[in-house]
């Protein structure tokens, strides 16, 4: 589906800015709450093909400035003893790590911070690198209604203090409705990510922005709990937030039916419902294991390990953290869990069309429904998803739900899809610094509401 | 007949009052707090949920706190040079007076002066999340476009009846606790719940 470079390259409408003496690399910034996720493309007219390539080559790094309890060798001397990104691959002890991160509830607060990370980002990382060349074009993400003053601060950072030609914000919610794997034109995009869960309708490319619905639970609140839980059974590990997460990244599934599990488990004698046998191994500095944030136990391997390790035995916490993304009400929050929140959004979307129209738009709604996000990742995520929605939805209507690929790189991947359908329908998508200088940060942002 | 009925009635109503009043226990009449503070609790907590996971100020060594002048090049904007260049003026206006009392000036402020100018312009914007998102609601208010913003687009209540899961340790739990209104599973889960959850809140 890709044009020819040179009938794009003499189409007037691609860039006005642009000239053949710069650089011209697009550098992709999905700047999630838990993970930035960064790569470049070399060019404004890129194909599918290194579209795959850029994403293959994608880098993730945690959007914080990571404290170690230890300082490690080799990584620059900074006040506060903070590293970023990549530097952590060199870290072997995350207890006790302290992370700062600039988000708040999923909007970045703390700029100053934010500036730290993506600077590191840009001028260190290899496959992001663009400290050497010329600070072209970048494409940020934002979450749903972001406010103007977010808007206002990035695109301040952005030219200002970054230094680039071009700048463009999108909605990383909406974006995974353009990736590859999504072909239809209507699609409802679930995205559970660090700090909440969206559902997103998407129909032609535009997002039906009143009825988008958001629950306040996401992963991190779920480690969060999970450390509580922990800390309050086996160990105190409210410090550990690395190695917690990696537990629960590691150990936690979703339980296809979370009340006939527990009652089962329930029917036990209280001292066999705690079973002995060790899900996960803890980190140890004096040892070494391959693995600084620990492994998981193979049951097989049991007899086999020390005895003197630190073991921790998880019993229905596996079951329970991820099951409270399907039923908040456990931990007293108010709001629907994700099964509903799709159909409530859904519903939002067909509420003003008469009965026959507004069927047919929820058969097109619940016939694409999109995962993406980090919780997605939690095993038998999708499947739970299904069985909850369907006594929700219609009997005639049939549902399908789909994860992406790599749910985690979904938005970053369609950021650039629709990049590529944006430029090629010879609209403007970015602000120029010109247009910036000229008109201030108030062109971003009508700029941006006019994308999505 | 019926007014005597009617007062004989509204006698026994007020016994049976009387008597369901003196039926409580004045322990647990003492222990029962009002809605308001209970979902105040509730929402401590969940805001904790929320928090990350920072060592606190002071507890470790000084506060983030890093050095942009070694390591990260920013392009050079008109802000930085603009406050680095009215620091050197002042740094000379100051030597006049007397040599030891500038030298002590400059040395002590020219590092946090090097320091501020990246800082400071770009963190104007650090303002307080719900500060923004009210604004961001006015602004809405008066565009009349409440139906896309971050108030609107929160979830609805679930259609079904909230799950009845112990908040100790995750089983099903028939009890209710008194005080603050959240469920336990059995005695051992309930003292649990009341020495370190009770109306309390992590950390």
């Amino acid at each position: 589906m890709a044009p020819s470079r040179d009938s794009l390259a003499a189409s007037p409408a691609a860039t006005p800015c642009d000239s053949a003496s710069l650089s011209s690399s697009i550098v992709f910034l999905d700047n999630g709450a838990g993970d930035i996720k960064c790569a470049r493309v070399p060019s404004d007219h890129f194909s599918a093909e290194d579209i795959r390539e850029a994403v293959g080559a994608a880098v993730r790094i945690p959007n914080a400035a990571c404290r170690p309890r230890v300082e490690v060798p080799g990584v620059p001397r900074r006040a506060g003893n903070v590293m970023y990104g990549s530097e952590l691959r060199s870290c072997r002890d995350f207890s006790e790590m302290s992370f700062s991160r600039p988000h708040q509830r999923g909007y970045v607060c703390s700029w100053g911070l934010e500036l730290d990370i993506w600077s590191h980002l840009l001028n260190n990382e290899q496959a992001v690198d663009a400290q050497g060349t010329h600070r072209n074009a970048i494409i940020t993400t934002a979450p749903c209604f972001n406010p103007g003053h977010m808007i206002h601060a990035e695109s301040e950072l952005v030219f200002e203090y970054l230094g680039f030609q071009r700048y463009v914000q999108l909605t990383s919610q909406a974006m995974p409705a353009f990736a590859a794997s999504t072909s239809s034109h209507a699609c409802v995009v679930l995205d559970t990510g660090f700090s909440f869960s969206h559902a997103v309708p998407v129909i032609d490319g535009r997002v039906i922005w009143r009825a988008v619905r958001r629950l306040d639970l996401g992963g991190k609140a779920l480690t969060n709990q999970l450390k509580e839980i922990i800390s309050f059974r086996a160990y105190n590990m409210m410090r550990d937030t690395a190695v917690v997460n990696a537990i629960k990244e590691r150990v936690c599934r979703v339980s296809p039916h979370y009340l006939a599990e527990i009652a089962l488990e329930n029917k036990k004698p209280r001292s066999r419902r705690y079973t002995p046998t060790p899900d996960y191994m803890l980190p140890d500095a004096t040892t070494g294991y391959k693995d600084p944030l620990g492994f998981v136990i193979d049951p097989a391997n049991v007899p086999t390990l020390d005895p003197t390790a630190q073991t921790l035995a998880l019993t229905n916490e596996k079951i329970f953290i991820p099951e409270l993304l399907f039923s908040p009400s456990d931990i007293g929050l108010g709001q629907a869990g994700v099964a509903e929140l799709v159909c409530q959004a859904v519903e939002a979307c067909s509420a003003h069309l008469p009965p026959d129209e507004a069927m047919r738009l929820r058969a097109l709604l619940y016939g694409n429904v999109q995962v993406v996000g980090g919780n997605s990742l939690f095993p038998g995520f999708v499947k739970r998803l299904l069985a909850d929605m369907r006594p929700l939805v219609p009997a005639e209507i049939k549902l399908q739900v789909l994860r992406a690929p790599d749910p985690q790189l979904a938005a970053l991947e369609g950021s650039m899809f629709f990049t590529q359908q944006w430029m090629e329908s010879g609209r403007p998508l970015f602000v120029s610094k010109a247009e910036y200088d000229e008109f201030g940060p108030n062109v971003c942002y009508s700029r941006f509401q006019s994308l999505a | 007949m019926d007014e005597a009925a009617a007062a004989a009635a509204a006698a026994a109503a007020e016994r049976n009052s009387r008597k369901r009043k003196r039926k409580i226990a004045p322990r647990v009449l003492l222990a029962q707090v009002d809605e308001s503070a209970r979902l105040e609790a509730r929402q401590r907590r969940l805001d904790a949920l929320e928090s990350d996971d920072v060592v606190a100020a002071g507890e470790n060594d000084d506060e983030y706190e890093p050095d942009h002048a070694s390591e990260d090049d920013y392009s050079d904007d008109a802000v930085v040079g603009a406050i680095v260049g009215k620091s050197k003026k002042k740094s000379k206006a100051n030597s006049k007076p007397s040599k030891a009392a500038s030298v002590s000036t400059t040395q002590k402020k020219q590092p946090s002066r090097q320091k501020q100018p990246v800082r400071r312009a770009i963190e104007a914007f650090n303002v307080p999340l719900d500060l923004v998102l009210a604004e961001e609601a006015k602004r809405a208010a008066v565009e009349g476009t409440t139906e896309c913003t971050y108030e609107h687009a929160r979830a609805l209540p679930s259609r079904f009846p909230a799950r009845r899961i112990c908040s100790v340790c995750g089983f099903q739990a028939p009890y209710t606790c008194v005080r603050c209104g959240s469920r336990f599973c059995t005695v051992q889960c309930g003292v649990t719940h009341d020495e370190t959850r009770c109306l309390k809140f992590t950390q």
